[in-house]
């Protein structure tokens, strides 16, 4: 029998790109930096933090607070943010931090209609770029860009270790694998709730909390994203930008049509085995079914989903137990709009 | 906005328009990519380099929304007449210079193709276009991958694969 043929991509450097609020970010920095720690292959962080809060995503928590207008968004005190930011200095020591400024939105024209969209597109390009300002300044480039939010953690804790080891010169002549060599792919999560609400089986889905780009897939991603960021020249919403608009339920969910319009290729995250990692190149399982098998996970913390609004020490916690916590608590809570 | 991205090289030491404003990275060289002849690989880097450089100095809501033109070029030229028909396309749009020779030319032309030294497009598309050198770069481990390209089927293909419309000013009959 002949040796597999193996794709070319080979993972030893990555970037993760932080982005967006920092929200529950302390119950989550010591779950991630563990999550992210793999022998042999160096992991370099790059962070942009926004100065706000929003919360349109939650109409339970929106209405028990009585904020009324959901594009709301709260600015930080300045020791609010001067705080988060010595949290995201000590917990993942990036390479490049920035933070959005908000100081001058009243430049950017229809502002008001892009907070719940089009600033969101404005946090996932502003953290991709300062890794590309490091790419360009030190001659390296990443052979994965991760992108992941503050406030999420992604189940179980060996997703990130199994997925970049099969990505690693997995058999592309065979079936239940990445048949592909191209440094220019996606793996990416959708969002379940919308479809099975909506109803969108087909509808270009992939939520923007974590996700995977071999190559320059990501830096493709905010090149387009671009186009849609609020601007203190044109109007996201003339009359001319509708020739090159996407069907959007939400914009976290956006990823996909971007990579869509973009032609990256593009996949779901392959269901890993439960509690074991690196399996054995089979990323693509063939069996749903099969009890051993589970689908990754990422979720929003929020001290809501708890009665007495206290975030547990989900970073010590097994991964049985916290599945225990999404099965009964966070996942009801969270699709419960809290 | 208009900004200029020059490439420069030893021969060609350009003396930037006082208008606008400009970024200028020295020709990173084929690092080895011989088969994208012409200097794709070495002056898309260059170029890649001008334009996180104008992201870093002027933000995603000056660059956003395909408010910002980049002109892009290898040295001094003229963009006068590439603008005025920048002007009557989509703004995301590329134009090239020239993009191609035609089959029968008195003029010499360089072989297989060449590659278009001087074009005029949105920021978002510069940098699709410019990327491609980092796409070229990720097979460094395996060079044999890309041994048979060209620079010209790489530069239409990739252009394709972007959803990147693109024209030239010069047409050949």
């Amino acid at each position: 029998m002949t040796d597999a043929v193996q794709s070319s991509i080979v993972i030893k450097n990555v970037a993760v790109c932080m982005y967006g609020q920092y929200r529950t970010g302390d119950a989550c920095k010591e779950y991630i930096k563990k999550f992210y720690d793999m022998p042999g292959v160096n992991v370099d962080f790059f962070c942009s933090l926004k100065e706000y809060e929003t919360s349109y995503t939650r109409p339970h928590y929106n209405e028990k607070s009585g904020i009324k207008d959901f594009r709301q968004q709260q600015l930080l005190s300045s020791d609010t943010v001067k705080y988060q930011s010595k949290q995201i200095h000590d917990a993942y020591n990036p390479v490049e931090f920035k933070i959005y400024t908000t100081e001058y939105e009243e430049q950017l024209l229809d502002i008001d209609r892009s907070i719940v969209g089009c600033k969101v597109l404005a946090g996932w390009a502003d953290s991709i770029m300062l890794k590309q300002k490091h790419e360009a300044a030190t001659h390296i480039t990443y052979d994965l860009v991760v992108m992941q939010r503050y406030d999420v953690l992604v189940w179980p804790q060996h997703a990130f270790r199994t997925v970049v080891n099969e990505l690693t010169n997995c058999p592309v002549d065979t079936r239940m694998s990445f048949n592909t060599a191209d440094k220019n792919l996606i793996l990416l999560q959708p969002i379940e709730l919308i479809r099975r609400y909506n109803n969108t089986f087909m509808y270009p889905n992939g939520q923007d909390m974590f996700l995977f780009g071999v190559g320059t897939a990501l830096d493709n991603l905010v090149y387009d994203a671009m186009e849609y960021i609020p601007s203190k020249h044109i109007s996201n919403y003339s009359v001319q930008k509708l020739n090159t608009g996407y069907p959007v339920i939400d914009t976290h969910e956006m990823i996909a049509s971007l990579a869509k319009k973009m032609t990256i290729p593009t996949s779901m995250f392959p269901y890993i085995i439960r509690g074991r990692e690196d399996i054995g190149r089979k990323a693509l399982h063939s069996n749903p079914h099969d009890f051993r098998l589970t689908a990754i996970a990422p979720f929003p913390v929020r001290a809501e989903y708890w009665e007495d609004n206290v975030i547990p020490d989900l970073a010590n916690m097994t991964d049985d137990e916290l599945e225990v916590q999404y099965d009964t608590i966070i996942g009801p809570n969270w699709h419960g709009g809290k | 906005m208009i900004l200029l991205s020059i490439v420069a090289t030893e021969e060609a030491i350009p003396t930037a328009p006082g208008h606008w404003d400009t970024f200028i990275s020295t020709q990173c060289g084929s690092d080895g990519w011989d088969q994208y002849e012409h200097s794709l690989f070495g002056n898309f880097k260059a170029h890649w380099q001008n334009g996180v450089d104008m992201y870093t100095k002027f933000g995603q809501h000056e660059l956003a929304n395909n408010s910002c033109t980049v002109c892009a070029s290898t040295g001094d030229f003229d963009f006068s007449k590439l603008l005025e028909k920048f002007n009557t396309l989509p703004n995301s749009a590329i134009i090239f210079d020239k993009l191609r020779y035609p089959e029968y030319s008195w003029e010499h032309v360089p072989q297989p193709w060449p590659i278009p030294t001087a074009f005029v497009t949105s920021y978002s598309s510069f940098m699709k276009l410019v990327t491609l050198w980092k796409w070229i770069d990720g097979y460094k481990n395996e060079p044999a991958v890309l041994e048979r390209d060209t620079a010209h089927e790489i530069l239409v293909r990739t252009m394709w694969q972007r959803n990147l419309q693109y024209t030239e000013l010069e047409s050949f009959t």
